[in-house]
């Protein structure tokens, strides 16, 4: 028996296939259904890259534009005016290192949390595991961050930095904002179906975590005895980690918060999957 | 071999509800609900539980086989959109299940996830990824898509430039090619210019011909009985009818009658009629002699009355018969001329309604027994909705609609002679 309505009917061709529909059909064989629609990934992220690129008159500038256009006023605010110490590290590169992963985190988290409202048309008609929406909206955001990442080349001519063998573990450091990112994001598309209200909860969260993370800083500047707590923040280690691979900055996270930040990111990654797999069902009856 | 199975379907909706419905709600008010439950000051509860639940579908059961083209007919609200839904999987049943052998396709789904700033053939794939078919069989199927949309020259246009009807064209030419073993339809003739409806009717049709199994769902009943070959009705979420779309269109207006096409009054012991004269029977035939509920409208059926007159009156005892519209107009009424008095005892009459001359759709006819005076007439019976008849347009091309898909307006439709010429 295969369950093939809509994506995945590609292999009702050779056979009759055979669904069942019940009332808790959606339940089972779930991992074997976002495989099968794995393709709808691919096509979501790229129609909404594709017109987010075509759209704007600037193209892939627009992507540049915004952390190069924060990181000169944070440069000018931080660094001119108010002479935040920035170590040996130029103080716009400090600011890019700190800004792209918090842009990761909070660019996937907002747009994974609005994502099912936008496609709540497509929703509507045709059936498909639901988690490839969110999943492809995040998959956008990795490809945003790639395209940012490419600032770093000019600048770091410019200031004469040669990245090491480190730059080879780049990956890993941003993989390790993705489950506070996708879990935060799985949280509020699902709780932002059911109460109207999160849409705006958003991006107050995305302006708090701008400030509760060091992007226009050093996390250094922290007290001693408060950087325990500092560190429950995933993205305090994200950003050293970054500015460690690209730097040579010393890396060494107190072990206390950075085992915290981990639990608190997986804790967020199950609960906002279980959670948004347990809301998935009735979206339609709501949205 | 069956391609669909519905066993005891049902679906449920919350209105309002917090719990089961996961209706949407605002954050306070959630609050607000939880906290009031904590403290124990909940005062309506009655209102809480109030929220009703309503059965958009109650145990509903059939089977479809292969080469059906079912209708599903019902007022609004009856349920018929619930049940596309739950076979579209958009949305789950409560109860029941539902088999499905092969790839269903729906046109629910015109141009669905098209978006606007992407070419025409970027959307084909996007949607026809979304439909259900592989890249290689997009691509298989590009050339025939683009033919049936009549968008060649528009294939690389953002659709955002597109004329509504080319929106539409495109997204059922995607739809359309699918191939699937069940395909879907929801009011999907209503859409697009006259020559596209055909197109689209012909390839419902020719979908219904290689065995593929069509449902559809219309308010445009006459559609319905010009393309299915069988029809449900439902009724406030269950079932009530399946069989003929002549007779399921027939329950849609009336829900009592079980005996159209055929009365027999005298059988029953039934006595319809006054003192001086009483009907004993009707009954709507083919010209083969063949009672019907259902006739096609370019061949004439008769209706034949059978009555008996008790007394001696003074004028002519006169048949007639009222055709009334669905919507309560009354079409025609048509009675003998020169009609005699005939004095006590029984009688039958007949009368042949030609060809090309009713409209499609419903007609009820309300049977009459009228004696003239002369100063003043008698009416001895009169009986309302007595027969029904449903006249099928088979829209393939022979009944002048010159591709035309909808319901044309008018009580009757007769055909007249024209003569058209150069002047």
């Amino acid at each position: 028996m295969r369950l093939c309505t809509g994506v995945g009917a590609e292999l009702a061709v050779m056979d009759v296939p055979v669904i069942e529909i019940t009332a808790d059909t959606g339940r089972k064989r779930y991992a074997a259904e976002v495989w099968r629609a794995r393709n709808l990934i691919f096509l979501f992220t790229w129609r909404d890259t594709a017109v987010r690129y075509r759209q704007t008159f600037a193209g892939v500038l627009w992507v540049l534009l915004r952390p190069l256009v924060t990181m000169a006023i944070f440069t000018l605010v931080f660094g001119k005016f108010l002479k935040v110490p920035s170590g040996d590290t130029p103080y716009a590169l400090l600011i890019l290192s700190g800004l792209l992963p918090w842009q990761f985190f909070a660019y996937g988290f907002s747009g994974v949390g609005d994502s099912l409202f936008r496609y709540s048309s497509v929703i509507s008609k045709v059936y498909f595991p639901r988690i490839i929406v969110p999943l492809s909206a995040f998959a956008g955001n990795v490809i945003d961050t790639l395209v940012a990442l490419m600032l770093f080349v000019p600048l770091m001519l410019y200031y004469d930095i040669a990245p090491s063998w480190r730059l080879l573990l780049l990956p890993v450091v941003f993989a390790a904002a993705v489950p506070a990112s996708l879990g935060l994001g799985l949280w509020f598309s699902a709780l932002s179906v059911r109460y109207r209200d999160f849409m705006h909860i958003t991006p107050f969260l995305v302006m708090l975590s701008l400030y509760a993370s060091p992007v226009g800083f050093a996390s250094d500047v922290v007290p001693k005895h408060l950087q325990d707590y500092y560190w429950l923040n995933p993205l305090v280690g994200v950003i050293n980690a970054f500015r460690w691979v690209l730097f040579d900055v010393p890396f060494e996270p107190p072990v206390n918060g950075l085992l915290g930040s981990v639990l608190l990111s997986a804790c967020l990654l199950v609960f906002g999957y279980l959670y948004f797999r347990r809301v998935e069902r009735s979206f339609v009856d709501v949205i | 071999m069956d391609v669909l199975t519905v066993e005891g379907l049902s679906k449920r909706y919350v209105i309002g509800g917090s719990n089961d419905g996961h209706a949407a709600t605002s954050l306070r008010a959630a609050i607000g609900r939880s906290v009031s439950r904590t403290f124990g000051t909940e005062r309506h509860a009655g209102e809480e539980r109030g929220k009703h639940e309503f059965w958009a579908l109650k145990n509903i059961s059939f089977e479809v086989a292969e080469g059906t083209r079912l209708g599903i007919i019902g007022r609004n609200g009856a349920g018929k959109s619930t049940l596309l839904k739950i076979m579209s999987r958009t949305t789950e049943p409560t109860e029941g299940r539902l088999l499905i052998h092969g790839r269903t396709a729906s046109l629910l789904e015109i141009g669905t996830g098209f978006h606007p700033e992407l070419s025409g053939r970027e959307n084909i794939f996007l949607n026809g990824t979304l439909l259900g078919m592989t890249r290689d069989e997009i691509k298989r199927k590009m050339e025939a898509i683009i033919e049936f949309a009549e968008i060649e020259e528009f294939l690389d246009t953002p659709v955002k430039h597109y004329s509504s009807g080319m929106y539409v064209r495109l997204g059922f030419a995607v739809a359309a090619h699918v191939d699937p073993d069940i395909l879907l339809l929801d009011e999907v003739l209503a859409v697009g210019d006259l020559q596209f409806q055909r197109k689209c009717f012909g390839k419902m049709q020719e979908l219904g011909d290689t065995a593929r199994s069509v449902l559809f769902v219309s308010h445009d009943l006459s559609a319905i009985s010009a393309l299915c070959n069988r029809c449900i009705l439902l009724e406030h979420g269950r079932l009530v009818f399946d069989g003929t779309p002549a007779e399921a269109i027939l329950r849609y207006y009336e829900h009592n009658v079980t005996d159209h096409g055929e009365l027999d009054f005298e059988q029953r012991g039934v006595h319809v009629g006054d003192s001086d004269a009483q009907l004993l029977g009707a009954e709507i035939a083919l010209m083969d002699g063949k009672p019907a509920l259902e006739a096609d409208i370019r061949e004439p059926f008769r209706v034949t009355l059978r009555y008996r007159i008790m007394t001696h009156l003074d004028g002519p005892t006169v048949p007639n018969v009222h055709f009334y519209r669905p919507d309560g107009t009354c079409a025609f009424v048509a009675l003998p001329e020169g009609a005699r008095n005939l004095g006590p005892g029984e009688y039958r009459a007949t009368v042949i309604i030609p060809g090309r001359f009713l409209n499609e759709g419903m007609y009820s006819i309300r049977i009459s027994l009228t004696t003239f005076f002369g100063t003043h007439h008698k009416t001895h019976l009169a009986l309302p909705s007595a027969l029904m008849i449903n006249i099928r347009d088979p829209r393939d091309g022979t009944t002048g609609r010159y591709g035309y898909g909808g319901q044309f307006p008018g009580a009757v439709r007769p055909r007249f002679e024209w003569t058209i010429g150069e002047e």
